[in-house]
């Protein structure tokens, strides 16, 4: 157990030191994980066995399993669609020639051509970890380098079926029946193995199947249940187990691991619990990785690379230049633009993980000798380490052209739901909001913790993600980085604070728009300096008191005046009791407010009463002197006939010259803006 | 002193402008012009009072923009003039606020140039049109400049409109040094034809 601990201990510390030491230099982390494996590795510090590695190894594969796992969860089934050209043509035309070429440059230096197609076939993958990687780490996943290397990387993971199938036919020497054994993967696999082709044909669909049922009808419902308990680590637990689960299964079927938690996460995509989901299992998928990359670096075998050294640098070179020049071509077909072609042949020229596993296989099945298969996997190793170097090389090149990045970055949006509005709470207040914008086209992502909420507005079409948005990794899972505006409708006031600080902090460009609950949480939320608050009963309720005016006999039109002025005293009135209440602050209308905010708030009330009356007063002299429709004519301004000649309008004179109101004694811009009630009404 | 130009901007659906979304701009970017978009401060037409009288006092020249909607100004123009030029402060007993200053119209038309000349068409020009608001400024003590228009405003060509946007520009200039080119001005039928008469086409 301690020795154990001390190993792990070890390597998380290696990651601690190098990791961030790569990124402050810009290699990126990738780069940093792998030099962290070399240095602890049994040839540099030797604080990890030659043993130990390939155990690690093997564990730490369940890093890329969960990293296509949250690939699915990006992917909605209709995009997925979409990519099925790319997939297809760039993916299987990548297969092809990729092998073919391979094969032949085998068959040059003299293996038979069996063994020269196992390794044209196995050196024709690339490594998702690295690649995905390095481009969600540059932010190029979603552009059109990225998602054609996704495409490729996905037709990959499937080829692997098939080519784990062919592998034993290929065996030189013809030893047709497979001598892998089997009892290694357990006793399903063991079992499947023994059964008649057809029947693993159905297993293997049915397990399918069960993956698609699972994440598409019962993952919610279980979801559901789950979140309705609030324990977020029970949450986390089920997400954990859903993946692992959807891995041994597939495992057992004979597919491969990551495609079926792909497919899995693919089926989750459109799930309402789809954030949470993420969030709970992105931060194991990212140690997991991490070691995986570790032990990758630690497998570097120096011993066998000290011996020939020339060969495998040949090989290696051989390995990233054919690569390089398939895809580039390709890209080039496809019609990639220049900048993209060569950051798609980039990033995907090396050999990838599965080639550890299918080599292995290929040497159990005495397809491939065991001194070439640890040569290739040196070499393989080798051509991961390069990626991140050329990377490099490609971004000066890149710099030095002064091309900015920015073509390459295009195309957001389109693989994750980044909408220009996330709307926290939806209860009924921010329900109006929501509605309001999308009705005006505007999508809108929308968060809430409440089980019954979001089934409910399921039923009514509206797409709820369950989720607490307090958390700064909710809101970037929610597309935080590229929204304009946060709309808070939260049920508590301390997770709305919590909230309005998350987004300064984490998301500071996000306007930030929030329900008050009465005056003096508005006080508050002047205090944070929130772009918009609206405290949540005033303009339903004057809606309300203005069709109460009208019952009491005011003209409608008087009555919307009435209530429009009061807004804006009453708004007015608000900023300015606020410097009263911000010197003696209360904190709730239940506690007991300082006297001198109650004597301020008296005044304020008694001014705004009374400019209200006097108006109504006002109204009824204006009514008879109400010069603003026929004016009187001053006498200095003289008719010039010759100036106007069509209609001359002559404005009569108006016997009655009494004197006019004064106004200036309601001094308040509300009192000033009803001076005009009677001329309106007349 | 250079005048001061006020800006009484109404277009109430300047999503779907042309002509006025990009006259706008350049009067927002005009050192000497203050715009002040009505529909944008006020978008339930309830108008600070106060505010747009401040406004008044601070400025020399006042222009109204919109494009004319039923031969007429859109509504929040004659709101503003029913709330906003009260007695005792623009006309009558107590403050003459804007006594002695500049009152012009910019406006644009969808009916082409022939349609708004006199005796043809509609029977009546642009400025003939806009007498009651010529009255208005009359009665306020304004000296009244006749209106900038461009007429065919949904079908104008490119070329065209861009011509009218630096004469637009060029007026915006001018008004600065005003009271110099109020006596050419004063009795045209709109500024254009006098401002530039070299430049002016018939929108065919």
């Amino acid at each position: 157990m301690s020795e154990m601990l001390f190993k792990f201990a070890v390597l998380l510390l290696a990651a601690i030191i190098v990791v961030p030491l790569a990124k402050k230099l810009k290699l990126g982390s990738v780069l940093g994980y792998l030099v962290a494996g070399v240095v602890i590795g049994p040839y540099v510090l030797g604080l990890l066995g030659t043993g130990d590695q390939a155990a690690l190894l093997h564990f730490s594969e369940f890093g890329v399993v969960m990293m296509l796992f949250l690939i699915g969860l990006e992917l909605k089934p209709s995009f997925l669609w979409k990519l099925r050209v790319p997939i297809l043509g760039m993916g299987g035309l990548q297969m092809v020639i990729t092998t073919l070429v391979i094969a032949g440059v085998a068959m040059l230096f003299g293996l038979p051509w069996q063994s020269g197609l196992v390794i044209g076939m196995v050196l024709g993958l690339s490594s998702t970890a690295i690649i995905i990687q390095t481009l969600s780490e540059k932010g190029l996943l979603s552009g059109r380098a990225g998602r054609s290397a996704f495409s490729v990387l996905l037709f990959q993971d499937i080829a692997v079926i098939p080519i784990l199938a062919i592998l034993p036919l290929l065996a030189v020497g013809g030893i047709v029946d497979g001598a892998h054994d089997f009892s290694e993967d357990g006793q399903i696999a063991y079992w499947m193995s023994q059964q008649p082709g057809y029947l693993q044909f159905l297993i293997t669909l049915s397990a399918i199947a069960v993956v698609i049922v699972l994440g598409r009808l019962l993952s919610s419902q279980v979801f559901r249940l789950i979140a309705r308990t609030g324990i977020r680590d029970i949450f986390t637990a089920t997400a954990l187990f859903l993946v692992i689960s959807v891995a041994l299964l597939m495992e057992a079927v004979g597919l491969s691991a990551a495609l079926g938690t792909f497919l899995a996460g693919v089926m989750l995509a459109d799930s309402e619990y789809r954030h949470e989901v993420e969030l709970s299992i992105e931060p194991f998928k990212g140690i997991l990785l991490g070691l995986f990359f570790i032990s990758v670096g630690a497998s570097l075998d120096f011993d066998l690379f000290m011996n020939k050294p020339l060969l495998i640098a040949a090989l290696v070179v051989i390995l990233v230049v054919v690569k390089w020049i398939v895809l580039y071509g390709l890209a080039a077909s496809f019609r990639l633009n220049n900048s993209q072609r060569l950051l798609f042949a980039s990033v995907m020229a090396q050999g990838g993980e599965f080639a550890f596993v299918l080599f292995a296989f290929a040497s159990q099945n005495s397809v491939l000798s065991t001194e070439l298969t640890d040569l290739l996997i040196l070499v393989v190793i080798i051509s991961m380490l390069v990626t991140p170097l050329m990377m490099l090389a490609l971004e000066a090149i890149e710099r030095s052209k002064s091309i900015s990045s920015q073509p390459m970055q295009r195309d957001y949006d389109d693989i994750d739901e980044h909408n220009d509005v996330i709307i926290a709470g939806y209860g009924r207040f921010n329900q109006i909001i929501g509605r309001l914008l999308i009705a005006n086209g505007h999508k809108c992502t929308i968060l809430d913790s409440n089980p019954e909420v979001i089934d409910m507005l399921r039923r009514f079409g509206q797409k709820v993600f369950y989720g607490d948005a307090t958390r700064p990794d909710l809101l970037h899972a929610a597309g935080a980085e590229h929204a304009k505006i946060l709309v808070i409708g939260l049920k508590n006031r301390e997770q709305i604070d919590l909230l309005i600080e998350t987004a300064r902090k984490y998301f500071p460009h996000l306007k930030i728009i929030v329900r008050a609950f009465d005056r003096v949480h508005a006080y508050h939320l002047i205090e944070q300096k929130v772009d918009h608050f609206q405290r949540e009963q005033v303009s339903s309720a004057l809606e309300l008191g203005e069709k109460a005016l009208v019952e009491l006999g005011y003209h409608p039109y008087t009555a919307h005046r009435q209530a429009r002025i009061f807004k804006q005293y009453d708004e007015d009135m608000l900023q300015e009791l606020y410097k009263t209440w911000a010197k003696n602050p209360h904190n709730s209308l239940l506690t007991k407010p300082g006297d001198q905010y109650v004597s301020h708030s008296r005044e304020l009330q008694a001014t705004m009463e009374k400019v209200m009356r006097t108006d109504r007063y006002n109204r009824k002299l204006t009514v008879e002197h109400d010069h603003a429709w026929e004016p009187v004519p001053d006498e200095q301004i003289k008719v010039d006939k010759n100036e106007v000649k069509v209609g001359t309008a002559k404005a009569e004179k108006e016997a009655d010259t009494t004197t006019p109101l004064d106004h200036s004694k309601t001094d308040s811009p509300a009192a000033a803006a009803d001076g005009d009630e009677g001329k309106t009404e007349t | 002193m250079p005048k001061k130009v006020l800006c009484l901007f109404a277009h109430p659906a300047l999503h779907v402008s042309r002509v006025h979304a990009r006259w706008r701009e350049i009067a927002e970017a005009a050192d000497h012009v203050t715009l002040n978009d009505l529909y944008a401060h006020y978008p339930d037409d309830f108008i600070d009072i106060a505010r747009e009288q401040t406004l008044l006092r601070a400025h020399d020249v006042i222009l109204m923009q919109f494009p004319l909607y039923w031969f007429s100004t859109p509504g929040i123009l004659k709101n503003w003039q029913d709330v906003v030029l009260e007695y005792g402060f623009a006309f009558g007993e107590g403050e003459q606020a804007l006594k002695g200053k500049y009152f012009g119209v910019v406006t644009s038309t969808g009916g082409r140039d022939y349609m708004y000349a006199r005796g043809q068409g509609y029977r009546f020009a642009i400025r003939d049109y806009l007498l009651p608001i010529e009255s208005m400024a009359k009665i306020c003590g304004m000296k009244y400049i006749p209106p900038f228009v461009l007429h065919n405003s949904h079908q104008i060509d490119d070329e065209k409109f861009d011509l009218h946007t630096r004469n637009y520009r060029f007026y915006l200039d001018s008004l600065s040094s005003i009271q110099q080119h109020y006596g050419g001005w004063r009795d045209a039928v709109n500024v254009n034809s006098s401002l530039f008469n070299s430049k002016e086409e018939t929108d065919e």
